[in-house]
C-alpha cells in the first residue's frame, strides 16, 4: 500500500495554508493616527439623509453632520444652537433669530430659508422624522420675517416644540431641491462639525473636519463608523487597537474590558427605560390595587444588583432623572410581598389569579432580559399573580399592543426623556389610549407640554409624576446606562449625558 | 429551474407577510396612528395577500425589485452590491476545504483502520460539531489577539479574508472528509481495482489512476450541494466577522423586516445555487464519459 504520498499531500496542504497565512500576516500597526477616531457600532446607518430613518444608531453618527435649531445642553436645558435666541411673541408663536454667517458645506449660506424648507420637509409625507409626529400634532407652521428672523406658531401652546426642534435638522434647500428626493442620500450636507467623505454599506462611513466649522475646527479630523454586528468581534476589534470606541457592549464583557489596562468603561445614565405595562382598562390590572400589589411584588433593587451588577437605577414612574419635575423623594415601591397580598385580598383576589404577559427578548439596549423575565415571573407567582409568558418577536408585538387586548406587556423607551415629551405617547389618551386612559392625567400633560416660561415646567411635573406614581400606570423598573468600551487613550466626556449619540466633535486622543 | 426559484419566493413572500407587517417598526415608537395608517396604505399591505404576491411576480419578471424599505432605494442594487463577498467568501471557504479534506480523506481511505485514519475521523467529527460562529471567535483569539498578525473583522484586504475562509473552510472540511474517504473506500472494494492489484500494478497507480479519479467524480456533485451549505454557513461567519456580504445583509433585512431585500436575496441566493448545480451537472458529463454517450 501506498502509506506515505496521500500524507504527504496532507502536510503539503497545511504547510500550503500555513504559509499563505503567514504570507498575508504583516504585524498591523497598531497605534493609530492620533487624530483619527474609529467608532465599531452594532448595526450600519440606514439613510445620510436625517429625514429618511427613526433609527437610534443612524442618529448617533448624523449628529456629526448635522445641526438643528437649539440641543440639549449639560443641564439638560436647551441651548442655542443654529438659533441665537428665541422669544414668545405670543402663547403661541416663537420668534427665532438666527445665528448669522453661518454656510452649509457645499458653501450654501444657512438662513430663514433653510429653517422654513427643513421643517416643512420634516413634515410632508413619506419622509420619516420622529420629531415630525410632534410638529404634526402641534400644527407647526413657519414664516419668514426676515433672512435671520423667523417666526414659527403652533396650534396650541407646545413647549415640546422645542425639544422636537432639537432634532429637525436643518437641510440647504437649493442642494436638496437640485440632487432631489433619493439624491440627497447620496450627497449629504449639513452645517455640523464634519463633512460627509464616503459610506460604503456594512463597511464604513467616513467624515472629515469641517475646516470653517462655525463653532471652532475640531480636533478629531477624521472619523471612520465601522459596523461590527457581533459584540464579541466589537470587543475583539477594542482590544486589537482597531477601534477606539465602541458602542453596544454586553455585560458578560465587561470584566474583559475593567481588566484590561489599554481599555476603559466609558457609561452615562440615560439608556433604555424598561418596564412592563399594565392594563388598566380591563382585566384584574384595571384595579389600581392590583397595580400596586404588583409594584410591591417584585424585588427591582436585588434583580438589579444580582443580575444586572448593579448597573441601573430603579425607576418611581415614567420619569427620568432629566424629565423636568422629577421627584428624588419619589421612591420606587418597596419590595414588600405582605403588602402585596394584603392588597390583592383587598382587591377581593385572596388567592391570586393568572395572566397572559406578552414580551419580545428584542428590547434594544436592554440586557439579560430572559434573566429579568424570569425573576419577575418568580416573585409576582409568590404574591399570587400566576404569569405565562408569551414571547413573540418585536414587529408581532407592535402590531398586538395596539389591539389593547395585553393584559401585561414588556417594552422599553428609548427616545428621549429630557423633554417630557414621551408621556404624551405613552400616556395622554389621544395619542395612544391602548392601555391607559385618565382624563386627569390628561389634563396635567396638556398643562405641562403647555407651559411657556420653562422655570415653571417642574412645578407641574412633579403633580403628574406623583400621578401617575399613585396611579400604579406600569410595574416600575429600571432605567439602565449607556455603556461603552474605548481604548484608554480616547478622552470623552459627552456633554448632554443623557443621549446615545456620539458626538466626535467632543472627543480627543491622547 | 424557473419553477423551482418562483416557488421558493412564493413561500418566503407569504411566510414574511404572516409575520405581521412591518411599518410600526419602521417608523419607530414615536410614529403617530395617522402616519401608520398612511405608511400601510403606501406599501399596499391594505391589498389582500394574493393580490400583493401576483403584484410581486409581476414585477419580478420585469425586472422590478422594488425598493428597499429600511434604506429607501431600489433592493436590487443592494443585494448585487454584497453579492462579491458573499462570493469571495464562498470561494475561499470552498478552496481551504478542499485542500483540507481531500487529501485528508484520500489517506485516510488508503491506509484504512491506521491511526492516521482513526484521526482523520475524529478530526473531521470535531469540525463538523464545532458550531461555526464558535470556530471564528477562536480564529479571532488565536490569530489577532494572541499573535495579533491579522484583523479581527472587516473586509477590504486580502488578510481580511484569511480568517473567515479558514472559519467557514473548516465548517465544511468536516463532512467532505468523511465523504472523500467513503467513495475511495467504495471504490477501493470494487472489482476491477481488485484487477488492478492483481495485474502487479504498482499501489500509486492503483490509488491514484483507478481509485481516486473514479472516487471523485461524485464527490464534484455535492460539492455543488455543499456551495448551498457554504452560502448558508456564510450568513453566522459574515455576522461574526462583520463581512459584507449577503449573508449580513439577509439577517439584519430580516430583523429590520426590509421584505423587498428579503426576497430579491432569496431569489438571487436560489438562482445562484440553480446554477451552481447545473455547472456541477455539466462538468460532470465532461468528466464522466459514460454520461456523455447517452
Amino acid at each position: 500500500m501506498p502509506r506515505n504520498h496521500p500524507l504527504r499531500l496532507s502536510a503539503l496542504a497545511v504547510c500550503l495554508i500555513t504559509g499563505l497565512i503567514v504570507a498575508v500576516s504583516m504585524p498591523l500597526g497598531r497605534a493609530q493616527s492620533l487624530t483619527t477616531v474609529t467608532i465599531a457600532l452594532p448595526n450600519d446607518a440606514v439613510s445620510m439623509d436625517p429625514m429618511m430613518h427613526s433609527h437610534t444608531i443612524t442618529s448617533a453618527q448624523l449628529v456629526n453632520m448635522y445641526e438643528g435649531l437649539v440641543e440639549f445642553g449639560r443641564d439638560g436645558r436647551l441651548r442655542p444652537v443654529l438659533a441665537e435666541s428665541w422669544e414668545h411673541v405670543s402663547t403661541t408663536i416663537w420668534r427665532f433669530h438666527l445665528r448669522q454667517g453661518i454656510k452649509f458645506h457645499n458653501g450654501e449660506p444657512f438662513d430663514a430659508r433653510s429653517v422654513k424648507y427643513s421643517i416643512e420637509r420634516a413634515m410632508s409625507p413619506g419622509f420619516i422624522v420622529p420629531a415630525a409626529f410632534y410638529h404634526r400634532l402641534a400644527e407647526v407652521k413657519v414664516a419668514i420675517v426676515n433672512p435671520y428672523i423667523v417666526l414659527i406658531s403652533t396650534g396650541r401652546p407646545f413647549n415640546a416644540l422645542l425639544p422636537a426642534l432639537e432634532n429637525t435638522y436643518m437641510l440647504p434647500p437649493v442642494h436638496a431641491e437640485a440632487v432631489g428626493r433619493d439624491g440627497f442620500a447620496r450627497a449629504p450636507v449639513g452645517t455640523g462639525p464634519y463633512k460627509y467623505v464616503e459610506w460604503v454599506k456594512d463597511q464604513r462611513l467616513v467624515l472629515e473636519a469641517n475646516p470653517d466649522y462655525w463653532g471652532g475646527a475640531p480636533k478629531i479630523k477624521r472619523v471612520v463608523f465601522r459596523p461590527i454586528p457581533d459584540v464579541s468581534a466589537r470587543v475583539a476589534a477594542l482590544r486589537a487597537g482597531e477601534v477606539d470606541l465602541s458602542m453596544g457592549i454586553d455585560l458578560e464583557f465587561l470584566p474583559i474590558i475593567e481588566r484590561s489596562p489599554e481599555l476603559k468603561l466609558l457609561t452615562r445614565p440615560g439608556g433604555p427605560l424598561f418596564y412592563i405595562g399594565l392594563n388598566t382598562l380591563r382585566g384584574p390590572f384595571a384595579d389600581r390595587r392590583v397595580r400596586q400589589a404588583a409594584n410591591y411584588a417584585v424585588d427591582v433593587e436585588g434583580i438589579i444588583k444580582n443580575i444586572l451588577g448593579g448597573r441601573a437605577t430603579p425607576t418611581a414612574g415614567l420619569f427620568s432623572a432629566t424629565t423636568p419635575g422629577y421627584d428624588r423623594r419619589l421612591n420606587r415601591y418597596p419590595y414588600d410581598p405582605q403588602k402585596a397580598k394584603q392588597l390583592l385580598a383587598e382587591a377581593g383576589l385572596p388567592n391570586g389569579f393568572d395572566v397572559d404577559w406578552y414580551v419580545t427578548y428584542l428590547l434594544p439596549g436592554t440586557q439579560k432580559v430572559r434573566d429579568v423575565f424570569q425573576a419577575i415571573q418568580q416573585q409576582l407567582a409568590q404574591v399570587g399573580i400566576r404569569t405565562t409568558l408569551r414571547v413573540s418577536d418585536n414587529v408581532t408585538l407592535a402590531n398586538f399592543l395596539p389591539r389593547g387586548e395585553a393584559p401585561m406587556f414588556s417594552f422599553s423607551w428609548v427616545q428621549e426623556m429630557a423633554s417630557g415629551r414621551h408621556l404624551l405617547l405613552l400616556i395622554h389618551s389621544k395619542t395612544r389610549g391602548w392601555y391607559y386612559r385618565n382624563p386627569q392625567a390628561d389634563a396635567l400633560i396638556d398643562e405641562f407640554l403647555g407651559v411657556l416660561n420653562p422655570d415653571d415646567q417642574p412645578a407641574v411635573g412633579r403633580k403628574l409624576h406623583r400621578l401617575l406614581y399613585d396611579d400604579a400606570v406600569h410595574l416600575f423598573m429600571y432605567q439602565e446606562p449607556h455603556v461603552y468600551g474605548a481604548r484608554a487613550n480616547l478622552v470623552y466626556d459627552p456633554k448632554p449625558p443623557f443621549e446615545a449619540l456620539l458626538r466626535v466633535v467632543q472627543m480627543d486622543k491622547k | 429551474m424557473l419553477s423551482v426559484i418562483l416557488v421558493v419566493i412564493g413561500v418566503t413572500f407569504v411566510i414574511l407577510h404572516l409575520s405581521g407587517d412591518p411599518v410600526r417598526v419602521l417608523l419607530g415608537p414615536e410614529a403617530g396612528e395617522t402616519q401608520v395608517a398612511d405608511a400601510r396604505r403606501q406599501f399596499g399591505f391594505d391589498d389582500p395577500l394574493p393580490a400583493q404576491l401576483w403584484r410581486h411576480y409581476n414585477r419580478i419578471l420585469r425586472g422590478d425589485f422594488g425598493r428597499s424599505w429600511r434604506f429607501r432605494e431600489p433592493a436590487l442594487p443592494i443585494v448585487l452590491q454584497r453579492l462579491p463577498a458573499t462570493l469571495i467568501l464562498t470561494t475561499a471557504a470552498l478552496a481551504v476545504s478542499i485542500a483540507i479534506a481531500v487529501p485528508l480523506g484520500v489517506a485516510a481511505a488508503a491506509r484504512r483502520g491506521s491511526v492516521a485514519d482513526s484521526l482523520t475521523i475524529a478530526g473531521a467529527l470535531a469540525g463538523q460539531s464545532m458550531p461555526v460562529f464558535w470556530i471564528g471567535i477562536l480564529l479571532v483569539l488565536v490569530f489577532s489577539l494572541t499573535l495579533r498578525i491579522l484583523p479581527t473583522s472587516g473586509y477590504g484586504s486580502i488578510r481580511h479574508v484569511v480568517l473567515p475562509g479558514l472559519a467557514l473552510g473548516a465548517y465544511s472540511a468536516g463532512r467532505l472528509a468523511r465523504l472523500v474517504r467513503a467513495q475511495v473506500l467504495d471504490v477501493l472494494g470494487q472489482d476491477y481495482v481488485r484487477t488492478a492489484w492483481s495485474k502487479g500494478l504498482r499501489p500509486r497507480v492503483v490509488l491514484y489512476k483507478h481509485a481516486v479519479r473514479a472516487g471523485l467524480l461524485p464527490v464534484i456533485t455535492l460539492l455543488g450541494l455543499e456551495f448551498g451549505t457554504l452560502m448558508g454557513g456564510a450568513i453566522v461567519v459574515e455576522t461574526v466577522f462583520a463581512w459584507p456580504g449577503i449573508g449580513l445583509l439577509a439577517v439584519q433585512s430580516i430583523t429590520g423586516r426590509d421584505y423587498p431585500v428579503v426576497l430579491t436575496i432569496v431569489f438571487l441566493m436560489g438562482l445562484t445555487f440553480s446554477l451552481v448545480n447545473l455547472a456541477t451537472d455539466l462538468l460532470y458529463t465532461r468528466l464522466d464519459p459514460r454520461i456523455r454517450e447517452y
